[in-house]
């Protein structure tokens, strides 16, 4: 009995560790949550310690060895200006996750503030607020982020900026169906009948129990601003060579295609990689932090 | 204490505005315990809603000839105004102890924000407070308990929990809606026992709605009996139940089985009202309860009866006390 409570007790107070080996258990229990946290993970430690890793500087060119196929020296080869690809590609997740991590920051800030204000306040702000939303959602994503990066320029911050702005609408539309549905929760009425204000009705009783959709929204726009920042640089509008980015690496080799596969292959697969990682990352968050996935263990402790 | 007069509530629904209380006028003493029973959908709810003041606006709209708590008029009160009397003044306790605490907090915590709220308390202090709460309302081992969360807890440990928070702000007036429906029956008796002994402690008034008679029975001086957001009948609950006025008192005073006389397939079915509630769009002119009542008369159906008082503190609304 109490070897159960503390179980449960483990997996429903974030942040405390009571029960370590319970929610590790309930993780590899999850094979999508694994792989993708095992790839997200890489590609994380690859994005740190780039310089660390990386044979060779990503801009030293190797004149000699231009369009070199993977070899002992070079491990996917090199590109047309004989830059090593590996290396490349290792400061190329810098890039990536970089510009991932300032988007998601942006879009989540903006769209779980939005979100709150119209889940909570509700009538005509909610109406205002999501009807706009919703004619932004009507562009696809990686037009807006176009039109944006056109208007304020390339570079890593503004494309990181665009992205993120892109996708507040989205944020604000999961923020404001969770609140909307833990508003409703008994235990927010009855807060209000004991005098709560609402800010901190919105703060404590409701804003934890958005935590977890949010996280899972977060890890899959991760995914898209990778994505778009790749299609960005590849379409010559994003950052800007000699820069280390994946898109831009394909466009380039984009030219070489009869000198070299090697050239457009591994980028690719790098973006394929660290997206599939963060989606199945996504899809496993989800299913781990939906409560409704717990099976016998917490129906068995009720009461 | 609280004076309730011509209280109505209208909520503006896609097919036209309804009345769910209409023009309701009662009052509660200090210290008295007032029941509200009435079917589902009779607006008693709705009532206790509209004098705390949790109703969504819009879509609903509260009218009232007076609304007083105390000599304060709760419907001049900005919202902010309200909610320093929620908890304080008036408070709220719910049917489903299960969900009406939140998951992610201790007991213990989730009183003591009650404290820190309306008394300013500090938090050691106000944790302490919330034992002794925790002890008053019969929770063993209280110290412990306050650590808990509520999964941890049994159905009417919960309720007792919540009960302690809603006494904790040591309110004029609680308003009960349904308190004990979700608990086990010996369960129910003891939450009605602690209702009672804090009534009696305190003297907080309360206003305790159910559909559950033998509630009525156990705990309360004086009942309101609702019917399609009307006060049919309002008495004491010795008239309740040994000289009922109203057709639809006296059909649900039949409708509890009698214990003397055990119910199998053999003796029949049980007592019932026939027919339903009519729905609150499609009120028929006349007495709302004309379409279920034995003893209609051809009045009922052209005009409204109004709510007379019978006898000394009997109030009924029927042509037949005419």
């Amino acid at each position: 009995m109490t070897d159960q409570n503390v179980n449960v007790s483990g997996r429903l107070v974030v942040g405390r560790f009571r029960s370590a080996r319970f929610i590790s258990g309930r993780m590899a229990s999850n094979k999508m949550l694994m792989v993708g946290g095992v790839i997200v993970a890489v590609f994380t430690l690859m994005a740190i310690f780039a310089p660390w890793i990386a044979p060779y500087d990503p801009l030293e060119l190797h004149i000699k060895d231009r369009f070199s196929p993977p070899s002992a020296s070079f491990w996917l080869g090199t590109d047309n200006l004989g830059r090593d690809i590996l290396s490349r590609l290792i400061f190329g997740s810098r890039i990536s996750f970089q510009v991932g991590a300032i988007a998601v920051s942006i879009a989540i800030a903006g769209g779980v503030l939005i979100g709150a204000v119209a889940g909570f306040v509700g009538g005509i702000i909610d109406d205002i607020l999501m009807r706009i939303a919703d004619a932004l959602l009507a562009f696809p994503p990686l037009l807006l982020a176009l039109g944006l990066v056109a208007s304020i320029g390339p570079g890593l911050w503004t494309v990181s900026l665009a992205i993120g702005v892109v996708y507040i609408p989205r944020v604000a539309r999961v923020m404001r169906g969770s609140v909307l549905v833990e508003r409703k929760r008994d235990y927010v009425v009855a807060a209000r009948v004991l005098g709560q204000s609402p800010w901190k009705i919105l703060l404590f009783h409701i804003g934890p129990s958005t935590i977890s959709p949010i996280i899972v929204v977060a890890t899959i726009i991760f995914a898209l601003a990778i994505i778009i920042e790749a299609a960005l640089s590849f379409l010559g509008v994003g950052l800007v060579p000699p820069t280390p980015s994946w898109g831009i690496d394909l466009d380039v080799a984009r030219h070489y295609l009869h000198r070299s596969i090697w050239m457009p292959l591994f980028p690719g697969i790098a973006i394929s990689l660290a997206v599939l990682g963060l989606n199945l990352l996504g899809d496993g968050l989800r299913d781990y932090l939906d409560p409704r996935s717990y099976s016998t263990n917490a129906a068995n402790t009720g009461s | 204490m609280l004076t309730v007069r011509d209280l109505s509530v209208e909520f503006t629904t896609d097919r036209g505005v309804v009345t769910a209380v209409d023009r309701v006028s009662f009052s509660v003493d200090k210290g008295e315990m007032l029941g509200i029973v009435g079917e589902s959908g009779c607006g008693k709810s709705v009532l206790a809603r509209s004098i705390i003041r949790i109703l969504p606006m819009p879509p609903a709209r509260i009218r009232a000839g007076q609304l007083t708590l105390d000599g304060t008029n709760l419907l001049d009160l900005s919202e902010r105004e309200m909610q320093k009397l929620r908890g304080k003044a008036v408070t709220m306790i719910f049917q489903e102890p299960m969900t009406s605490l939140n998951p992610k907090f201790k007991v213990g915590y989730q009183i003591a924000e009650v404290f820190r709220k309306h008394f300013g308390l500090r938090s050691s202090e106000a944790i302490e407070r919330s034992v002794e709460m925790l002890a008053l309302v019969g929770i063993p081992d209280p110290e412990e308990r306050a650590k808990s969360y509520p999964f941890q807890l049994s159905g009417g440990m919960r309720q007792r929990v919540i009960i302690a928070m809603a006494l904790a702000g040591d309110p004029q007036l609680l308003l009960a809606d349904e308190p004990t429906t979700a608990l086990d029956v010996t369960i129910q008796a003891q939450i009605l026992d602690l209702i009672r002994e804090i009534n009696e402690r305190s003297g907080t008034s309360m206003i305790l709605i159910t559909h559950d008679l033998g509630v009525i029975a156990e705990l309360v001086q004086r009942v309101i009996v609702m019917y399609a957001g009307q006060i049919v009948e309002m008495t004491t609950t010795e008239n309740l139940f040994d000289r009922p006025l109203h057709p639809y008192t006296v059909g649900l005073r039949n409708s509890i089985p009698d214990i003397d006389s055990p119910v199998s397939k053999y003796d029949g079915p049980l007592n019932e009202i026939a027919g339903s509630v009519p729905a609150l769009d499609d009120l028929p002119i006349g007495c709302y309860f004309q379409g279920r009542c034995p003893k209609r008369m051809q009045v009922c159906a052209d005009r409204q009866p109004v709510l007379k008082e019978v006898s000394p503190g009997h109030h009924v609304r029927c042509w037949l006390n005419d």
